[in-house]
């Protein structure tokens, strides 16, 4: 009992620490809705000024060096944010996140520049006297910091709470737009939650300095792995919470090292590594499984992230520049060359499967260097057990695929930051647990898994004796792979990649199944991985899985985002910022740079590329087709061909019946006791008052919030138990008060995602090689026709004009020919011409395709005007239905518009509408 | 002017001021915060009589003998430059004594950032450079290619740092079982000093994992590995360590850890007046970081093959001026560690083959040979008397290791110390390598040894 006492004592003030690191990070994510991943490079930033410039060089004393290192912490932290952050506003949130990993590396290096890597004792300076109750120890300084964490964590809560400035923060991340409308300025506030914030990171590192000594990296892992975890429990919102978090992570590592050996042994294993990081992870981890959700809410902004290739290959252009590089590779470059040229090739694969995964699925991950490590291992062991390199290689990357899925199991409850800080977790986790056993790798003493020299097909191609011949499989690697992520991007696949990275609500709501697409990209990515991983790992005789790291995934994504996250060619230029790769050999050998400033620069280069081009460099090279066509590296474009004549057939009919539905969010009954049918054929209007259920209902019906009670059948057949994207599949789709458009993709591909027929399951891998071109359906040509779209089929969404968006939206989920159609407000924004055209679809869908069709709107006339049959809600529940003549004269749909004569007056919105109904 | 050109040009100034921030690294040298401050005599010294010598100046217009050190100098975790340092300044002191029988010494060095691909790039650049051999190079990531490409480019390794990737290779001369060995050994040091239980406080890498189990074996009916535990990176509070030792009851505990986490568990150990015995290299520890311990500096057990530099042997006075006359801060008596101390030992041992070979062309073959012909080559009563047969192959995997005696140590505060020094580190005994590991998965077999 003494023992764990004790170590609750010892957990409680190492978590104490965490806390106040994560409280920064919560300031900075309230006021700018922005993990910042430097937070802790600019504590240590801050420590080493104040212990290792002020105080030791200088002389000054602890208190003045501890200040000024903390207003400079804040000072750094206000730059980032007035510079870099306010040029990249408008920014995809990714690149911005990106940006603060920029800033850690420029932190990082200045410090391992300016101070060396030699790690400095710090002098403590806070009351340190040793407190002895019975035989348990209490240091007198983590009670200090205990202390300070918890008043300032409490500072911070009421701060935020009670102060006008303070609840301004916390509305700025969540709408910019009505806090400029109270006369706040967003960016003042932002620039002020990044000066307490990195204040805030100082503080935290100059009070930890003393427990841990000057370290460049130390406060970074501090960060990265509890920080972030302890940030998450709180949402990234609540401070106390985040305290929480911190003195839980803190703890539970301090048990994981009292209670270690005896873990081992209840397990019976003689050796468990990576037990004290457990506790941050297994956090983490049930924080996004308790709180997560399978689909997003209503309510969820989706992340916009930087733009797309087409996926468009040009073979002759990749032949020319394959042909060339190998040229210069073998009549021009040295060995050192090679390496470079290799190490960049080995990056750009792993960028190819962030491409796949982030750029093409919107999944975030920070776990790539880590699958790429299994991939390596699994191909190492079976080297190591006597298999040939080939088919070892082989069996890596097919098996660590599976791995992939077992990663991909946190993006099935989680997406955004969120995502990107429980694959943090997990990465880190990998490589403490698998990676820092000997008993996994294959050798005690050998520290990685002995391979021996690689042969492959019997020539000699290890990277140390013969880099040429390494530097070529990976250029062969990388091009081949390139050509698989082209194909991906171009094919039904790709598309429903994309649905999901876009707008995982309307992906399933057109059947576009989330969590296979989720999945999916996650095995692919992990088997584009895994060889990156075999590139690296396979270059000596030992496999080093030092090689990794988190910062490696970290920094991998970051040169993603460089090179163009969206675009094959992204990974081409992206990958030689790679350390050790083409970038640092410029700097080194043309620059004559050495000692860190290739990691200054890459920091420099990242800040100006994404404040100059937010897309990467593929795109701004990419943009301008012609150039390349004159080039003659890429066909002229043909002209397009005007689509099919199309029969217009009516669909397979289905009636959708409603029976005493009831929805719940907690005591709040939503929708209760609702009934409603809709029969091939036939509109049904769905009415009633703001906040009446109509959306919920919808949302019900087709699968986005559970039902609590009631039946919902699909011709028959019960539905209700069944996800979104089945019932989408069975016929019964929806659109979205919210447009939810693919914006990335041509209207041509948003049609294409809600008509592509559905292909055997073959296709998930069929698509790598042969993605084919897929002419539109007749039911989607026909689509396209009668709404009009046929001359903005090669424009985005987001070029049009809001008139047209609806349609798209409308025509989109009309494309596949479902039975039963759900049309949440689609006249909302349509000038009265446009309504009256909608009107008339409306009617066409039901009475030439024979679909039913639900109408929720609240243009009581179009309702009046189309519908055969109305549906009222008021409170939830049903309070009228019947002709529109019928529901005209209820009382009760009166009331539910007018309120009762006592409560409003005849002339309020809405009475003119029901009295001019014409049925 | 656009605003995102106004952004990228206050970009650009605040990135010029970062540079500038950059700037300076080498006049940031730590001032010492106590402890006492060596003065070191400059008083002419007779070479002969300690068993050195002085020829003179060496001539430049004679081809010189090159030689290499590799190790990594920046790395974001670990900064060995002062090898590197340690071997040019103490070219220059031999070569103002005769060099290499007249030749000059020449160094080449090279950065291995702790990654393999740039550790065999620098194997490129020294061969390219025509070094002849290296000393003391110590590799910290891919040692295995680093040894396979210089026995390729049959670059003979003197006084090399051996890890257990290349403790077997026969193109390395190491005169001791360096830093991989002094783990396996502080256990029997603290045996001698008194403990039975011992805890291991280690270094968090997959190597490193290994140890207790390795060490419990070896260790067997002498003492308990009792406790075992790795020290994370990111670890903000040291003491649970020392509590989890203590609670474990080991009445001592083994430090596997870099420099900074073996102070940080030293000062946790201290702020908790721990009683237990801590056993640390001699490679962590200067006489002024043990100096800085005070009283705690008691608790300290100390091994390494050879004595640490304040130690009163005769030849350690040309060691100590030599390597303080540039007056680089971390080369002074009281901040010198053990493995700079190499690059000058190792040195020494080289020229001191040459002279007695009176080799006066140097190839790399031609080196090889003489190193494997050597026997006994005078090592001054740096290793307890032992001399260095550089072609040792003895059983154990430690087959290189040229030397056997290992010295245990304790501080005495009052003990005498040279150069102005206060306190000093005092030998408590002798270990034989060869006969402690005998009979374990380290040593030779029980019936060789």
């Amino acid at each position: 009992m003494q023992s764990f006492v004790q170590f609750l004592i010892i957990g409680l003030g190492a978590g104490a620490t965490y806390a106040l690191f994560a409280q920064g990070a919560v300031l900075i994510y309230r006021g700018s809705g922005l993990v910042n991943f430097a937070q802790g490079a600019i504590g240590t930033f801050a420590a080493y000024i104040a212990f290792a410039d002020l105080k030791d060089k200088q002389g000054w004393g602890t208190v003045p060096a501890v200040i000024v290192a903390v207003i400079a912490a804040g000072i750094v932290s206000f730059a980032f944010q007035a510079i870099v952050l306010r040029a990249l506003r408008r920014a995809a949130a990714l690149v911005r996140v990106i940006a603060t990993i920029g800033l850690l590396g420029l932190l990082q290096a200045v410090v391992l520049k300016r101070y060396g890597a030699s790690n400095e004792p710090v002098e403590s300076y806070l009351p340190h006297s040793v407190w002895t109750l019975g035989s348990i120890t209490i240091q007198e300084e983590r009670v200090y910091l205990v202390v300070i964490t918890v008043v300032v964590t409490a500072g911070l809560w009421a701060w935020t709470r009670y102060t006008r400035i303070g609840l301004a923060i916390s509305a700025s991340a969540q709408n910019e737009r009505a806090v400029q409308t109270l006369g706040w300025s967003p960016d003042r506030l932002a620039a002020l939650t990044w000066t307490l914030g990195g204040m805030l990171g100082g503080l935290a590192a100059v009070l930890a300095a003393p427990l841990t000594g000057l370290s460049a990296t130390t406060f970074t892992i501090v960060v990265t792995v509890a920080g972030l975890g302890a940030a998450l429990l709180g949402a990234f919102q609540s401070f106390p919470l985040t305290l929480l978090g911190g003195l839980i992570i803190g703890v539970g590592e301090a048990m994981a090292t009292l209670y270690g050996n005896d873990i081992q042994k209840w397990l019976h294993q003689d050796l468990i590594t990576g037990l004290s990081r457990m506790p941050a992870f297994l956090v983490i981890f049930l924080v996004v499984v308790v709180r997560g959700r399978g689909l997003p809410l209503r309510s969820h902004v989706a992340v916009r992230l930087p733009r797309l290739g087409s996926g468009q290959i040009s073979m002759r252009a990749v032949l020319l520049a394959s042909g060339l590089a190998l040229l210069v590779l073998l009549l021009v470059l040295n060995d050192d060359w090679a390496s470079a040229i290799y190490i960049s090739l080995a990056t750009g694969v792993m960028v190819l499967s962030i491409v796949v995964l982030t750029g093409y699925a919107g999944q975030i991950s920070l776990a790539q260097w880590a699958l790429a490590g299994i991939g390596a291992l699994i191909a190492g062991r079976f080297v190591h057990a006597g298999l040939g390199v080939e088919i070892s290689i082989l069996l890596g990357v097919l098996l660590t695929i599976p791995v992939g899925l077992i990663f991909a199991i946190p993006a099935l409850r989680t997406r955004g930051v969120n995502l990107a800080v429980v694959t943090l977790g997990l990465g880190f986790i990998v490589s403490e647990v698998v990676f820092a056993n000997p008993n996994y790798l294959g050798g005690k003493l050998d520290g990685g898994t002995r391979i021996g020299f690689v042969k492959l097909f019997g020539f000699k191609v290890d990277a140390f004796n013969h880099p040429h011949a390494w530097a070529i499989v990976s250029l062969v690697a990388f091009v081949l792979l390139g050509l698989l992520v082209a194909n991906l991007r171009r094919s039904r696949t790709g598309r429903r990649l994309i649905a999901v990275r876009t707008n995982e609500r309307a992906a399933a709501s057109l059947g576009i199944s989330v969590f296979g697409v989720k999945l999916y990209a996650f095995a692919v990515s992990a088997g584009l991985a895994a060889v990156a991983g075999i590139l690296v790992g396979f270059k000596g005789q030992i496999i080093n899985y030092n090689d990794f790291n988190l910062f490696a995934s970290i920094n991998s994504l970051g040169y993603a985002v460089i090179g163009g996250i969206g675009y094959v060619l992204g990974a081409v230029f992206g990958a030689p910022n790679a350390v050790g790769g083409l970038g640092t050999k410029v700097i080194e050998d043309w620059l004559h740079l050495k000692n860190f400033w290739d990691l200054i620069i890459g920091s420099v280069l990242l800040f100006v590329i994404l404040i100059a081009y937010q897309n990467g460099i593929a795109d701004l090279v990419t943009r301008d087709r012609s150039v390349w066509e004159r080039l003659h590296l890429v066909k002229r474009k043909p002209e397009r061909q005007p689509l099919p004549p199309a029969e217009v057939e009516p669909v397979a009919g289905a009636s959708l019946s409603v029976q005493g539905v009831r929805v719940r969010f907690g005591s709040v009954v939503a929708v209760d006791d609702v009934s409603l049918e809709v029969h091939p054929g036939e509109v049904v209007g769905l009415i009633g008052p703001n906040g009446a259920g109509k959306t919920t209902l919808i949302d019900a019906v087709t699968g986005f919030v559970p039902v609590a009670e009631g039946a919902i059948e699909l011709d028959g057949q019960r539905i209700d138990r069944k996800n979104a994207t089945q019932r989408a599949r069975l016929g019964l789709r929806r659109s979205f008060q919210s447009l939810e458009l693919f914006e990335d993709i041509s209207v041509e591909e948003n049609i294409r995602a809600g008509s592509d027929l559905r292909a055997s399951r073959m296709s998930w891998v069929t698509d790598l090689f042969w993605p084919g071109t897929h002419e539109l359906t007749p039911t989607a040509v026909t689509a396209v026709r009668e709404f009009n779209l046929e001359q903005h089929l090669d424009e985005t969404p987001e070029e049009l004009p809001y008139g047209r968006r609806r349609l798209v939206g409308i025509a989109r989920t009309v494309a596949s020919g479902p039975s039963i159609v759900m049309l949440d407000e689609p006249a909302a924004g349509l000038d009265e011409n446009e309504t009256g055209e909608l009107a008339r679809l409306i009617r066409r869908l039901a009475d030439e395709r024979r679909m039913g069709v639900l109408l929720v709107e609240h243009d009581v006339n179009l309702v009046m005007s189309t519908c055969d049959r109305v549906v009222v809600i008021d409170f939830g529940r049903v309070i009228a239905s019947g002709t529109p003549a019928q529901v005209r004269d209820d009382q009760a749909v009166r009331d539910a518009y007018l309120g009762h004569a006592d409560e409003v007056g005849a002339d309020e919105v809405g009475a003119d509408e029901i009295e001019e109904v014409t049925p | 002017m656009s605003k995102r050109r106004g952004r990228l040009l206050a970009l650009m100034v605040a990135l010029a001021l970062v540079a500038a921030a950059c700037g300076g690294s080498d006049d940031n040298k730590k001032e010492g915060d106590g402890g006492s401050k060596s003065k070191v005599s400059t008083e002419k010294i007779d070479y002969k009589s300690i068993g050195l010598w002085d020829d003179g100046p060496c001539d430049a217009s004679k081809p010189p003998l090159k030689v290499g050190l590799m190790t990594v100098f920046e790395s974001p975790v670990l900064s060995l430059k002062d090898q590197a340092t340690a071997l040019e300044v103490s070219a220059k002191a031999f070569n103002k004594r005769g060099g290499a029988n007249g030749s000059c010494v020449q160094v080449t060095t090279c950065d291995d950032g702790g990654n393999t691909d740039q550790a065999v790039s620098c194997v490129r650049k020294i061969d390219n450079a025509g070094v002849m051999a290296t000393i003391n190079d110590q590799g910290t990531a891919g040692q295995a290619e680093v040894s396979a490409a210089m026995a390729k480019a049959k670059i003979p390794r003197v006084a090399s740092n051996v890890t257990q990737d290349d403790w077997g290779d026969p193109n390395a001369y190491p005169m001791d079982a360096s830093g991989t060995g002094v783990t396996f050994l502080l256990p029997q040091g603290l045996v001698e000093q008194g403990s039975k239980k011992i805890g291991l406080i280690r270094v968090d890498l997959a190597a490193a994992s290994a140890m207790k189990g390795l060490l419990a074996d070896a260790y067997k009916g002498k003492a308990q590995i009792v406790y075992d535990t790795p020290v994370p990176g990111g670890t903000t509070d040291y003491t649970q360590f020392i509590l989890g030792a203590q609670q474990a009851g080991s009445d001592g505990v083994e430090l596997a850890l870099g420099d900074n986490e073996a102070v940080q568990v030293v000062k946790a150990g201290q702020q908790l007046s721990t009683k237990m015995l801590i056993g640390s290299s001699l490679g962590t520890f200067s006489h002024k970081d043990v100096e800085d311990l005070g009283d705690f500096s008691k608790q300290m057990v100390f091994m390494w093959s050879y004595p640490p530099a304040t130690v009163d042997l005769p030849v350690y006075k040309a060691l100590r001026q030599d390597l303080a006359s540039t007056g680089e801060e971390d080369l002074q008596p009281e901040n010198l560690k053990a493995s700079p101390m190499r690059s000058w030992i190792g040195l020494y041992a080289l020229l001191k083959m040459i002279r007695d070979a009176k080799m006066k062309s140097f190839t790399r073959e031609g080196l090889s040979k003489m190193l494997n012909d050597a026997k006994d080559v005078p090592m001054l009563d740096i290793f307890g008397g032992e001399d260095w047969t550089p072609s040792m192959d003895h059983p154990g995997i430690y087959k290189r290791a040229g030397t056997n005696t290992w010295g245990i140590y304790r501080w005495d505060a009052n003990a005498k110390a040279p150069d102005g020094l206060k306190g000093n580190f005092v030998a408590k005994g002798k270990v034989s390598f060869d006969k402690t590991l005998c009979g374990t998965i380290f040593g030779a077999p029980k019936a060789q040894c």
